[in-house]
């Protein structure tokens, strides 16, 4: 909503003072009213006074060229050259002299014409930023008969104007869609009185209050007669006035009128539609003129439009309509589309002659869906849709009528049609006092109650309880106006009454009551902690989308039985990236380093750990779980490797299974598994599933150079997702303390040359079952492959600690253990190397 | 006990003559180690005859403090001296940078998440999670969203489905947590997580994170929701801030509110991210809508609550002073490796 300051003042007085007015407008905003911008349509203008045309000649030579002698009044008397032929002696126009500028900034310099040098302009309305669009806009402006030479333009045509750019909240939008719902609101904050416009009157002959007692003859009078309304569709329209007019002159609205449109956001057409759109920016009541000699039948029926119905909207776009669409039609056919636009088979033009003016309220949701449809957003739909008060569409045409009369457009015949399909009643809602001030939160009076509702125009009383007015069992009774059918019910009028005392009074309080019991869910807080290790392996956390393109799995080269593809799809996704909900946390991560890859970023160690979506089928019927994943990558030198030390080795399959282990190990999961696996994207050899106590929990392996290919990026890379549910779901809360050692260690080492297709784990198992319980510890020191152990074998080297719990361990009793280790081995085919 | 005066005097001069703190410490190992020549000494003193003992003791005792000192003192002196061979054999480039990797970096959403729910958490707030797609009656209907709100139009929200959404709100945890929870009082809880909305420019990514807010117990006001807003601002922004709510319009709740805090960048005096106003625009919020609370199994009659919505994403752009709102989810390690 656009608001002109001076058109402003003509229903509440404003301060004239910069800072006052600043301030009273901060007032507004902090009364829920948002001042997106404060924009001057007209900045830039400078210079332009009125001047008297003394003479007029033709230019000598350029016949196409008038040459003026022009009285500036105290600044003197000027020769101006113009092409516009619209003026003559006697006239006062607008002039911008040498060294002024015009609407926008561009300066205006003496330009010589064939000898003749015009020291400065005369202006047209398009020059001053008026009129753009209408007949009138090159012919120059011819100011009212009086106005003295020298006068200044700028304030005289309002160039000074500023205009508010309010952003409504829906609610505000109900009521403040006019001039005179944010006078109101102005009003109520600035307590300034307000004055409503009253028919037949125009800009600069404003009278006291109106009389809403406004003449309104049901279907009577000549209008009446000469035109019938029907409403056939009650339930979209229930409320729909007209009135007749004729001796219908179409020519430009008045400057002051173009000026008022064009600082309201609308373009000046004509006086007819000027004064319809002046109308419905001035009250909130979008209006319609038909030209009513190409009415059929001189009928209007309000009907929904017939499956298929087509019309040619004024913008000059066929739509088609449908059972859905609210039609206005003649007795033949749709003449408007409700609410939102005209047909051009009924439009104003310049041989018009009579005008069937519509002032109706249809409802909201039915505008809302028109226009939606039809992509066609207009002020009248914009309105409709927000809530026009059902009780002001006679007081709009009667607004009108006094505007037409006034600017000689039309003159009405009288009578004003009024068929009333349903009758808005104003409502009454009660509220107990103690509720509001509960809600409030401030300690707000019966009696102050009702006089914050009375400065916001909202009629209220105490009905005293049995403990006085102010006491429990007191109700509030609001009286809502029909304009404000945002209010339904207690909730709304506490708002009112807050915003009316100011949300800035109310105290600051912190709740009271019982000791709060509060923690963070395990999900969250094993995500955070994870977060915490994995980030001290070096790797960062990255957040990416939950969606991604259907392209990815072809991308990975996923077969067509994936479970990764079982993917939701969103119905309307705004681009080919929000296709499906992610499955797998990997696409985006691959994503995220090829990008970066793309800007030589090229060493990248990174973690996320957030949802997928997996649907139980598909359509969609249940809501999908949202299972936690862990996914690593790493790609380019190992973390802390690039240093001075030379060591910069790239990641491996064995730097990604330690990080995976100490989450793990973090998390207290024991018996961690890894077997050789595969997957789509990863290399065989290079890819392993893990799993802890049998129960599945993800992969890890090195990105195939094709996959890497796909993604910009160059091997290796390592990756591995993780289901981080089951992983919670198996994390120990604590292991138990076991003692210290009472006796001492004995450290052995053992080689043993083994096949190559003999897993490190199945060793390892094999020497910890064999030790026993007194083999305490086993670990893996060297892995050897190489002449001296021939083809096929490598050997792997342990170190091991024997203890027991009850004695000093003699050599002799662990030699035993050892050769027992030896023996078990033997049958697994490994063959002691060294001890 | 001439022994010991001879044993002093070598002592002392050797100590004076010693030339590096290896020397040093080889005559403190002759002297006063275990096996040290003093050491024998005052071992020995049980073979004096017990006349002789005290004075020879006292004596020993009083050479074995003095050479102490020396040879203290003697160290002392040589850290002053210019570095023998062997140290200088040792020496490290102490500028040389460390060779551990440097711990990675949390996302600056994430940190600004924690941040937001640690300081709820401090204040009694219960954290609970919640499903990021949600069905049209929790993300909509149950929020007092009627049909042919603008808000559900198609335009605005992301759908799988007619019924199924991805929800544009945190609020559907509202409902969900109030109906597990009624009757009991109070319900107390804040919720962080993912919401959906079909807009993508330089202030709007289609994914973005709001944290919501919700306490309902009997009497509770607008001055409750002003006090725990106050608070976490203070906490977030800082001891001085401000908190100033203008009137405002959400579905779900009545009274709606906006709320703003003192711009903590200029403390209030004006400034870019304020555009000059000393203001910033941090959240939404109100008091439930009756509606609201009858859908969550409560009875607006009896009781009364708060809620607030506030996106995260703004609050790490605006700690960070990170521009567009999409760079946070590109990941570019550039920008990661700036925060």
């Amino acid at each position: 909503m656009r608001v002109s300051l001076s058109w402003l003042r003509d229903y509440v007085d404003l301060p004239s003072e910069k800072a006052q007015l600043q301030a009273l407008l901060g007032r507004l905003e902090m009364a829920g009213l948002t001042i997106d911008a404060i924009e001057q349509p007209w900045a830039g203008a400078r210079g332009i006074s009125a001047g008297l045309v003394l003479r007029v000649q033709k230019h000598p030579e350029l016949d196409k060229l008038l040459v003026a002698d022009v009285d500036l009044g105290p600044a003197g008397k000027v020769t101006l050259v113009s092409g516009a032929g619209n003026f003559r002696a006697g006239d006062i126009v607008p002039v911008v002299a040498a060294g002024g500028a015009l609407p926008g900034g561009q300066t205006i310099g003496p330009v010589e014409f064939k000898g003749i040098v015009s020291q400065g302009m005369m202006c047209s309305a398009a020059e001053l930023g008026l009129g753009h669009g209408t007949e009138a806009e090159d012919r120059i402006v011819i100011l009212p008969a009086g106005t003295a030479p020298g006068t200044d333009c700028i304030s005289l045509l309002g160039l000074d104007d500023e205009v508010l750019e309010l952003d409504l909240t829906p609610n505000y939008a109900v009521f403040c869609q006019s001039m005179l719902g944010v006078a109101r609101e102005v009003a109520a904050v600035s307590g300034a009185a307000l004055r409503e416009p009253a028919p037949g009157t125009g800009d600069h002959a404003l009278t006291g209050p109106a009389s809403s007692s406004a003449a309104r003859d049901l279907a009577s009078g000549e209008a009446g007669q000469a035109a019938a309304v029907v409403i056939a569709a009650p339930e979209l329209c229930d409320r729909y006035s007209g009135a007749l007019f004729e001796d219908v002159v179409v020519g430009p609205s008045p400057l002051w009128m173009q000026r008022r449109l064009i600082a309201g956001g609308l373009r000046p057409l004509n006086s007819l539609v000027d004064v319809t759109n002046y109308v419905m920016l001035e009250l909130g009541q979008p209006l319609h003129a038909f030209d009513f000699d190409t009415l059929s039948g001189r009928r209007i029926v309000v009907r929904r439009a017939a499956h298929g119905e087509r019309l040619v909207s004024l913008d000059g776009t066929e739509r088609e309509l449908g059972p859905d669409d609210l039609a206005i039609a003649d007795a033949d056919r749709a003449v408007a589309i409700a609410g939102v636009m005209g047909g051009a088979n009924t439009e104003i033009s310049p041989t018009t002659r009579r005008v069937f003016l519509e002032s109706a309220h249809f409802a909201p949701i039915s505008v809302r869906r028109t226009s939606r449809r039809l992509g066609l957003r207009t002020e009248a739909s914009i309105r409709f849709e927000k809530g026009v008060d059902p009780s002001g569409t006679v007081r709009a045409i009667e607004r009108a009528a006094g505007l037409f009369s006034e600017i000689g457009a039309a003159r009405r015949v009288s009578g004003v049609i009024d068929v009333v399909a349903a009758a808005t009643t104003p409502m009454t809602v009660r509220v107990s006092t103690d509720y509001v001030r509960t809600l409030a939160g401030a300690p707000i009076a019966g009696a102050q109650m009702v006089s914050l509702l009375a400065t916001l125009g909202l009629d209220a009383s105490v009905e005293p309880g049995p403990a006085g007015p102010d006491g429990a069992g007191s109700t509030l009774r609001v009286e809502v106006p029909t304009r404000r059918s945002d209010i339904e019910g207690g909730a709304d009028i506490v708002e009112e009454i807050a915003r009316a005392y100011g949300y800035d009074r109310i105290e600051p309080a912190l709740p009271s009551g019982g000791m709060p019991l509060t923690a963070r869910p395990a999900r969250r807080a094993a995500t955070m902690a994870a977060g915490q290790v994995l980030r001290g392996y070096g790797l960062d956390e990255l957040v990416t989308f939950s969606y991604h393109s259907a392209a990815e799995f072809d991308r990975l080269m996923l077969p067509p039985d994936h479970p990764w593809r079982l993917s939701i799809p969103l119905a309307n996704p705004m681009t080919e990236d929000q296709a499906r909900m992610r499955t797998s946390l990997v696409p985006n991560l691959l994503r995220v380093l090829g990008y970066n890859a793309g800007y030589g970023v090229t060493d990248l160690h990174a973690f996320e750990i957030n949802r997928v979506y997996l649907p139980q089928s598909l359509p969609l019927t249940d809501l999908p779980s949202e299972p936690l994943r862990v996914a690593i990558v790493l790609t380019g030198t190992a973390p802390g490797a690039a240093n001075w030390r030379g060591g910069d080795g790239p990641v491996d399959f064995y730097l990604l299974k330690g990080v995976i282990e100490g989450l793990a190990e973090s998390m207290r999961l024991d018996n961690l598994s890894f077997e050789p696996g595969t997957a789509a994207f990863t290399r065989r050899g290079r890819t392993a599933t893990i799993s802890c106590d049998d129960r599945a929990l993800g992969w890890l392996g090195e990105l195939t150079a094709d996959a890497a290919a796909g993604y910009g990026l160059r091997p290796p890379v390592y990756l591995a997702e993780l289901d981080f549910e089951t992983m919670i779901e198996l994390s120990g809360p604590y292991r138990v303390f076991r003692g210290l050692p009472r006796f001492p260690a004995v450290q052995r080492d053992l080689a043993f040359v083994v096949p190559d297709d003999l897993p490190a784990a199945r060793v390892t198992r094999i020497i910890a079952e064999a030790g026993g319980e007194t083999l305490t510890d086993l670990r893996l020191f060297d892995v050897y492959r190489g002449a001296q152990v021939g083809a096929g074998k490598r050997s792997l080297a342990f170190a091991l600690t024997f203890r027991s719990p009850e004695q000093t361990l003699t050599d002799e009793q662990v030699d035993l253990t050892c050769a027992q280790i030896v023996g078990r081995m033997a049958d697994a085919g490994g063959v002691l190397r060294a001890q | 006990m001439k022994r010991l005066a001879e044993l002093g005097r070598k002592a002392r001069s050797e100590v004076a003559a010693a030339g590096d703190p290896d020397a040093l410490r080889e005559l403190e190992l002759r002297y006063l180690g275990r096996r040290g020549e003093l050491t024998l000494i005052l071992r020995s003193l049980g073979d004096l005859s017990p006349e002789e003992r005290p004075a020879a003791g006292q004596q020993s005792n009083q050479l074995r403090r003095e050479l102490t000192e020396l040879i203290g003192a003697r160290a002392q002196e040589m850290r002053a001296l210019p570095e023998s061979k062997s140290e200088a054999t040792d020496r490290l480039d102490v500028t040389l940078p460390g060779t551990l990797p440097s711990p990675g970096r949390a996302h600056p959403l994430m940190r600004v998440w924690q941040e937001v729910e640690d300081i709820f958490l401090g204040m009694g707030f219960d954290v609970v999670e919640g499903n990021e797609i949600e069905t049209d009656y929790f993300n909509f209907e149950a929020l007092n969203v009627p049909r042919d709100h603008p808000a559900r139009d198609m335009q605005d929200s992301f759908y799988v489905s007619r019924d199924i959404v991805l929800r544009t709100q945190t609020s559907p945890v509202q409902i969900r947590m109030m109906r597990q929870m009624a009757p009991k009082l109070p319900v107390r809880l804040v919720h962080a997580g993912r919401v959906f909305r079909r807009d993508d420019d330089i202030t709007h990514s289609p994914m973005f994170h709001q944290v919501e807010g919700l306490l309902v117990d009997r009497g509770i006001g607008l001055q409750h929701l002003k006090g725990v807003l106050l608070e976490f601002a203070r906490r977030f922004y800082g001891a001085e801030t401000q908190v100033r709510m203008r009137p405002s319009y959400f579905p779900f709740t009545e009274p709606s509110a906006e709320v703003d805090v003192t711009c903590a960048w200029c403390r209030g005096k004006g400034c870019r991210v304020c555009k000059g106003t000393g203001w910033v625009e941090i959240l939404g919020a109100g008091m439930v809508h009756p509606n609201v609370l009858r859908h969550g199994g409560y009875d607006p009659e009896q009781v009364t609550g708060f809620a607030f919505g506030m996106g995260l994403d703004r609050q790490a752009q605006l700690r960070f002073e990170i521009d567009n709102v999409r760079l946070l989810f590109v990941n570019d390690w550039r920008l990661l490796g700036q925060v």
